[in-house]
């Protein structure tokens, strides 16, 4: 496993992190001593999340375990830590006209921000269950405040603090599991407990661990927002401004996500009671009731809250086959999905009034007379979102479904394509609202150069996976065999 | 010693917690509860240290008791903006939002 890696106490191996803890705090002391102008504090938080991209991408095709055996530098981390930091650099570009906006102090937004990256970071290279709760809990811990920035209305409040129940309701549950997990193997670095898992035929009968387990299990679904653990969702999705509802669908998501593939692959792959058939009815269940639900929603934001439990599910699907075409197929669907939603918020971010309102359908309704491009750049995105080529959506779709038919799951397939038809009924009703009906009141958005940006490299992302997608998935494919050995 | 008895208490201080978030109405019970929870958890941790002889587990006790603080820390705050914005704290006023 990790013996044979090199060793090393540089802090060369995790850079990205070093950058954007650096960022943070250049980011405070600007805030506390600049304090007239805060779109820098944000141009700062752009230019750590760049630099760490590039230190990113510098370190790929390296294999470095450091710190004790904590963490772990490989391609998988670096993909899923690339991911994270362009959903981070989109949301920082949407929200800088946003956070200007918000009365009084407001430089903390970034730092809160930049903080839960941070902990998205350690949380894809983390090697042990302290690392990987801390870093969960890092990551959490600032979005809680984020949806509660606007604080004026009371839906924002109210996400917020259901969310941070929840959430941390979520983290007791895992953390139970962790403890029984370890009450019954005695260590709590990954690769170890794999070790004796595969080693130790008995606790495949073991109730206490099979419990662990199931806890841990739980535990993420309620962060990834898996039905039934998905109740905070909607809420926490709605209440928040629309660039942090976009962060929260793009990187929560995909870190949380990542955490989940690597524990499948690394500890419980060597589990001999499977648990693909629990994931199976968890992808199953999730699909039904994400797209069902959000066919009745008439706010878009909201709608958004249950498309994305849906593909929650559809990643899901990724993971049930247990097998490396899978998992790619799932670090693939994550990218995919980050471009487009974190570009669909950026155009919801436009039509978002200072009060939260302007979220209705009917606020799209005849929105191509007076805004045609941003109609059609909203389009693009809703229908990436249903799985419509040539689009990122549509092949992200294609390689989950496609890994699943492959390792003999076809009803689920079946099953997840029939769900994705009735999901277009609500995406193409955004598409419909926009062209055919009558604007019910005149709709007039300033240019914001910020936002726009963001919905470029976001438009970008969903066009270039959407037509080139072999590299993409060439490059999810090595991460994934990074992690296996 | 008697471990099992420890393992227990730990199980049903957990289930107290989850019954309390579950049931209970008011928010600062609520945070209470979670804490309960958390503080199970560290008995479990503790005593299988003990149990098994490594030190694991009494390093996750310190980092969970971390996050505990934290999240105390922001769920406070959080209450503290609720109560002067709407004038109360308990769970069924928060349903502004639904379905």
């Amino acid at each position: 496993m990790y013996e044979g890696l090199t060793y090393s106490t540089t802090f060369s191996s995790i850079l990205p992190q070093v950058i954007i803890a650096a960022a943070i705090v250049v980011c405070a002391m600007f805030d506390a001593f600049v304090a007239s102008k805060k779109w820098l504090v944000g141009i700062i938080a752009l230019l750590g999340l760049g630099a760490g991209i590039a230190a990113s991408m510098s370190l790929w095709g390296q294999n470095i375990v450091e710190f004790s055996n904590m963490l772990s530098t490989n391609d998988f981390s670096l993909i899923v830590s690339i991911t994270v930091m362009i959903a981070g650099i989109v949301s920082v570009l949407v929200s800088l006209r946003y956070v200007d906006a918000i009365d009084g102090e407001s430089g903390h937004y970034y730092l809160l921000l930049l903080s839960s990256v941070l902990g998205m970071l350690f949380l894809v290279s983390a090697m042990n269950l302290i690392v990987l709760v801390l870093s969960l809990e890092l990551m959490s811990l600032s979005v809680y405040p984020l949806v509660g920035m606007t604080y004026e209305r009371q839906a924002s409040l109210e996400g917020s603090m259901k969310y941070l129940i929840l959430g941390s309701f979520a983290t007791a549950f895992l953390l139970y599991g962790i403890a029984l997990v370890y009450s019954v193997i005695g260590t709590t670095n990954m690769y170890a407990i794999a070790r004796v898992l595969a080693s130790r035929r008995d606790l495949a009968v073991n109730v206490v661990m099979m419990a662990g387990i199931a806890l841990i299990l739980v535990g993420f679904s309620f962060k990834v927002a898996l039905v039934p653990f998905h109740t905070w969702t909607p809420d926490a999705y709605q209440g928040a401004p629309a660039p942090v509802t976009g962060f929260m669908a793009a990187a929560v998501k995909a870190a949380s996500f990542a955490a989940i593939i690597k524990l499948v692959i690394v500890v419980l792959s060597s589990y001999h009671v499977p648990v693909s058939g629990a994931l199976w009815w968890l992808s199953a269940v999730t699909m039904f009731a994400g797209n069902i639900i959000a066919v009745l929603q008439k706010n878009v934001k909201r709608m958004l809250a249950y498309s994305s439990i849906a593909h929650a599910g559809y990643v899901v699907v990724g993971l049930v086959p247990g097998s490396a075409f899978g998992m790619s197929s799932a670090i693939f669907y994550l990218l995919s999905y980050t471009f487009t939603v974190t570009g669909a918020f950026a155009v919801i971010t436009y039509l978002e009034k200072k009060d939260g309102t302007g979220n209705d359908l009917s606020d799209y309704s005849g929105l191509s007379r007076s805004h045609p491009v941003l109609s059609l750049i909203m389009s693009v995105f809703m229908l990436s979102l249903g799985g419509i080529p040539p689009t990122a959506g549509f092949m992200a779709k294609f390689y989950v479904f496609g890994a699943a038919i492959r390792s003999g799951y076809v009803g689920l397939a079946v099953f997840g394509i029939l769900t994705s038809v009735v999901s277009l009924y609500y995406y193409l009703h955004v598409v419909y609202a926009m062209y055919f009906e009558e604007p019910e009141h005149a709709t007039d958005v300033p240019v914001a150069v910020g936002i726009s940006t963001g919905i470029v490299i976001a438009l970008w992302g969903v066009i270039q996976l959407g037509i080139l997608p072999s590299d993409i998935m060439d490059l999810a494919m090595k991460s994934v065999q990074s992690l296996i050995h | 010693m008697n471990y099992q008895l420890l393992f227990v208490l730990s199980f049903v201080l957990f289930v107290v917690g989850m019954i309390g978030v579950a049931m209970r109405r008011n928010v600062i019970i609520v945070l209470v509860s979670l804490e309960l929870m958390l503080n199970a958890v560290n008995i479990l941790f503790v005593s299988a240290s003990k149990y098994l002889h490594t030190l694991d587990g009494q390093v996750f006790v310190i980092m969970v008791i971390t996050i505990a603080a934290a999240e105390a820390a922001i769920a406070l705050a959080l209450v503290v903006r609720l109560f002067r914005t709407m004038g109360m704290v308990k769970i069924d006023d928060l349903k502004r939002l639904k379905w």
